[in-house]
C-alpha cells in the first residue's frame, strides 16, 4: 500500500507511554494523566506487566482526571484542578502532569491550570499522539524533570541519562556501565531517571559528564549541556571497539588516565574470544530486525570467526544492541545455544 | 471526593474491539494512533488493523488513510468494522462514507465514552443481526475474547449443547460473521454483563443449577437435548463439591474471601463460595458497577478502592486480577479476571457450566490449602 507505515513515529506508540516510562520511575513521584480512564488503564496495565516481569514494585502511581464525554464538550480543566489537589494531599516527592490527545484536541490549557491551581507540578508536554511518539515522550519527560536540577560545579561523577526503563535488561546494562566506569575509578552520581527519589534530581547539574542511553536523546544531552555546562557522551557503549573507545572518551572528559582501564578491558575481551572459540566458523543467518550495526557485525566476524550467510543458524540482533563487553558476551551465549540446538 | 487513582478496567474502544475480533471474517480496524492500537492488539492476541494516525492526519484529514486500509481489507474479508477512537471522534470527521468497496460497519466507541462493557455492547448494537425463527439452534452470548475464561467457556458450552449433535449452538462472539444474519431465537448467556440483547433469553450457564435450568428451558425446542445426562452429571458434580468442601471444613475454618471482577461473575462466585464453603465474603468489588447491581456489590475500578477493601478487611483468599494479587502478595489467590500477569496460562479454563463450577472450587481449595 502506498503511504503505509514507513514512518516509525506512526507505530512507535504514544507520548504518554514514553513520558510515563520516565516519570513513574521516580520512586516517590505521582503522575497525573489528564485524559480518559482508558488511557490510564492502557498505560498502567502495560507498566504493571513489565514491572511484574522485572520483579519490581507493584503498580505505577498514576492518577487520572477521568475525562468523560461531558468534559469533551464543556472542557476538563476543573477535573484537572481537582485531581491536582487530590494528588497534592498525598505529599508526593513530585507531581508530573501529562496530557492526552483528548485534552490536547479540546484545547485544555494544562500549563496554565497547573500554574494557577496552587499546586507545584512538573508539566510534561505530551498531548497523546498529537505530541509525537514514544521517544518524544521520553525526551519531553527528561527535559521537563531537568527543571528540578540545580546548577553546580562538576564533581568528577557521571549521570546516566534516559535509561530505558521498559527494557528487560535495563539493570544488567547499568551494571555493565558501572563496571566500566569503575575501571576508571569513576562513579555514577545520578540515574536520571531510574528508581530515584525526586529530591535526588537536584544533583543533576553537578556531575562532570552525562552519558545518554542512546543517540535519540541527543536533544536532551544538548539541553543539559547548555543549562549545566555538563558535556555528554551520546550513547552507552556497543561492541568491543566501542567499549574501549567509551573508556577512552570518559577518561578524557573526566581527566582520568585511561590506559590501564583499556588494557584491562582488552584482556577481558581476549578471554571472551577464547571462551567462544568453539563458535569459530559457525554459519549464522542474521535477522537484523530494525537494527543495523555494520561495525558490530564486522567485529563478530573478525573476533569470533562467525560466518554470516543466508543458509546458517537463524539468530537475531537485538534492539537495542547489547551494551558493553558483558552485553556482547550474553548475546554470544544465546547464539551458541541456538547453534547447539 | 472522586477517586483519581489508576483505572483498572479497559475503555469502551477496547470493549468494541474485543467483541469484533471474536467474529470470523470481519476485518477489524482501529481508527486511531498506535498508542490506542498496541493495548488491544497485545492483550487480545488477535489480528487487528490500525490507521496509525499522527498529528498531520488530524490536521489534514484521515479519511483517505482509512479508505485505503478498508479497501485493502475488503479484498480478504466479508466485512470491515471500523472502531473509532477519541480524537477522530472529537473532530467529527465523517467516516461512515467509505465510497464503493466492501461492506463497512462503524462503531463509534471512543475510549472516553465509558468502560469495556459499554464498548462491547455498542459493537453489538451496530452489528447487522437477524433472528431466524426457524433456526434449530441456540445462541450463546456473553463470550468475549478478553475474558480469561473465553476459550474454556466456548468449549464447555459446546460440550453441554453439542452432545450427540443435540443442538446447534451459535457462540457470540466466537462465530463466523456470516452467522449473524440468521441467528437462532433462544438465547443463553455465559455472562449477563455482556448479554448482547439479541433473541429470547432462556437463562445462563453460570452455575450448575442454572445450567440445568437453562437446558431444561430449551427442551421444548429440541427433543435431542441430553438433559437427563446433564442432570446426572450435575448431581454427581455437586456431590463431589460437597465432599471436598466438607473435608476442607473438617480441618479449617471457612475462608474469608474478597472477590474482584465483572459484576455477574463476582456475584456468581460469591454465592457459590457462601453455599459450598460457608465463606464470608469481605467484598464483591465490581469493575463494572451499575445502578442495578445487587446491594452487596461495590465499585472496585481504581487501585485505591481495591487497596481500601483489602486493607480494611484482609481476606484469606482473593479472587481477582494480578492488580489485587500485587497488593496482597502473601494472600491466597485465584486468577479470576483480566489482567492475569506473572503466571503461565495455556489451558482453556471455563467458568460456566458444570466444568466451570468444578474448576473454580478446585482452584479455590488448592489456593487455600497451599497457603
Amino acid at each position: 500500500m502506498k503511504n503505509w507505515p514507513t514512518n516509525s513515529s506512526r507505530t512507535e506508540g504514544c507520548t504518554l507511554t514514553g513520558a510515563l516510562s520516565v516519570s513513574t520511575s521516580i520512586a516517590d513521584g505521582l503522575t497525573i494523566i489528564h485524559g480518559p480512564d482508558g488511557c490510564v488503564h492502557h498505560n498502567a496495565s502495560l507498566l504493571h506487566a513489565l514491572w511484574h516481569e522485572n520483579e519490581e514494585g507493584l503498580f505505577p502511581r498514576i492518577y487520572s482526571t477521568s475525562m468523560t464525554e461531558a468534559d469533551v464538550v464543556f472542557g476538563g480543566e476543573e477535573r484537572l484542578v481537582e485531581t491536582l489537589h487530590a494528588a497534592n494531599r498525598l505529599h508526593p516527592g513530585v507531581i508530573c502532569v501529562l496530557s492526552s490527545c483528548v485534552a490536547a484536541v479540546i484545547g485544555d490549557d494544562v500549563s496554565t491550570v497547573c500554574d494557577t491551581a496552587g499546586v507545584q507540578a512538573v508539566v510534561i508536554t505530551t498531548g497523546g499522539f498529537l505530541g509525537g511518539g514514544f521517544s518524544r515522550g521520553v525526551s519531553e519527560a527528561l527535559l521537563a524533570l531537568s527543571s528540578l536540577g540545580r546548577k553546580g560545579e562538576g564533581n568528577g561523577t557521571v549521570n546516566l541519562i534516559g535509561e530505558k526503563n521498559l527494557e528487560y535488561e535495563a539493570e544488567a546494562n547499568y551494571e555493565e556501565v558501572n563496571r566500566l566506569l569503575a575501571l576508571l575509578g569513576a562513579k555514577v552520581q545520578l540515574r536520571f531517571v531510574r528508581k530515584i527519589p525526586a529530591h535526588a534530581i537536584s544533583s543533576l547539574g553537578s556531575a562532570s559528564l552525562n552519558i545518554l542511553r542512546d543517540p535519540s536523546l541527543t536533544d536532551v544531552g544538548r539541553a543539559l549541556e547548555a543549562r549545566f555546562k555538563t558535556p555528554y557522551l551520546s550513547a552507552f557503549p556497543v561492541g568491543l571497539g566501542g567499549t574501549l573507545a567509551f573508556l577512552q572518551d570518559v577518561g578524557e572528559i573526566l581527566g582520568i588516565e585511561s590506559t590501564d582501564a583499556i588494557n584491562c578491558e582488552e584482556r577481558y575481551q581476549k578471554n571472551l574470544a577464547v571462551s567462544f572459540s568453539d563458535l569459530d566458523g559457525s554459519a549464522i543467518t542474521l535477522d537484523r530486525g530494525p537494527v543495523t550495526s555494520h561495525v558490530l557485525i564486522d567485529e563478530l566476524q573478525e573476533s569470533f570467526g562467525l560466518v554470516f550467510t543466508d543458509q546458517g543458524i537463524p539468530v537475531r540482533l537485538p534492539d537495542p544492541l547489547p551494551v558493553g563487553t558483558a552485553g556482547l558476551s550474553r548475546l554470544l551465549h544465546r547464539w551458541r545455544r541456538a547453534c547447539r540446538a | 471526593m472522586r477517586d483519581c487513582s489508576a483505572a483498572l478496567w479497559p475503555c469502551a474502544m477496547t470493549g468494541a474491539v474485543s467483541c469484533l475480533t471474536g467474529l470470523e471474517g470481519i476485518g477489524v480496524v482501529i481508527h486511531g494512533a498506535s498508542g490506542c492500537y498496541f493495548y488491544p492488539a497485545t492483550i487480545l492476541r488477535k489480528k487487528i488493523h490500525c490507521t496509525f494516525l499522527v498529528e498531520e492526519d488530524i490536521i489534514f484529514g484521515a479519511g483517505e488513510r482509512l479508505r485505503e486500509l478498508v479497501g485493502t481489507l475488503g479484498k480478504t474479508h466479508d466485512v470491515v468494522a471500523v472502531v473509532n477512537t477519541c480524537t477522530p471522534a472529537i473532530i467529527g470527521e465523517k467516516i461512515e462514507d467509505m465510497g464503493e468497496g466492501p461492506s463497512v460497519i462503524v462503531i463509534d466507541s471512543p475510549g472516553f465514552l465509558g468502560s469495556y462493557e459499554e464498548g462491547f455492547l455498542a459493537a453489538c448494537r451496530e452489528l447487522p443481526v437477524g433472528i431466524d425463527p426457524g433456526h434449530p439452534g441456540v445462541l450463546v452470548d456473553g463470550l468475549s475474547p478478553l475474558d480469561p475464561f473465553y476459550a474454556g467457556n466456548c468449549l464447555e458450552t459446546l460440550r453441554l449443547l453439542g452432545r450427540g449433535g443435540a443442538m446447534e449452538p451459535v457462540l457470540f462472539s466466537a462465530c463466523p460473521y456470516t452467522c449473524l444474519s440468521h441467528l437462532p431465537a433462544p438465547v443463553i448467556t455465559t455472562n449477563p454483563d455482556l448479554h448482547a440483547g439479541f433473541g429470547d433469553m432462556q437463562g445462563t450457564f453460570l452455575g450448575i443449577d442454572e445450567t440445568v435450568r437453562s437446558l431444561s428451558a430449551l427442551e421444548h425446542i429440541s427433543d435431542n437435548l441430553p438433559c437427563d445426562q446433564v442432570e446426572r452429571e450435575a448431581e454427581a458434580s455437586k456431590e463431589e463439591i460437597a465432599r471436598v468442601c466438607d473435608k476442607y471444613l473438617q480441618r479449617h475454618d471457612p475462608p474469608t474471601v474478597g472477590i474482584f471482577g465483572g459484576t455477574a461473575y463476582s456475584c456468581f462466585a460469591a454465592a457459590l463460595l457462601e453455599e459450598t464453603l460457608d465463606a464470608s465474603i469481605t467484598c464483591v468489588g465490581s469493575r463494572n458497577p451499575a445502578a442495578l447491581d445487587p446491594p452487596c456489590v461495590t465499585g472496585a475500578t481504581t487501585l485505591d478502592q481495591v487497596r481500601e477493601f483489602l486493607d480494611r478487611d484482609r481476606p484469606d483468599l482473593i479472587l481477582g486480577s494480578s492488580f489485587e494479587h500485587s497488593l496482597a502478595p502473601g494472600t491466597a489467590f485465584v486468577p479470576f479476571t483480566f489482567p492475569i500477569r506473572g503466571m503461565v496460562r495455556l489451558k482453556a479454563r471455563p467458568l460456566v457450566g458444570i466444568q466451570g463450577t468444578l474448576g473454580l472450587i478446585e482452584d479455590v481449595l488448592n489456593a487455600l490449602l497451599d497457603r
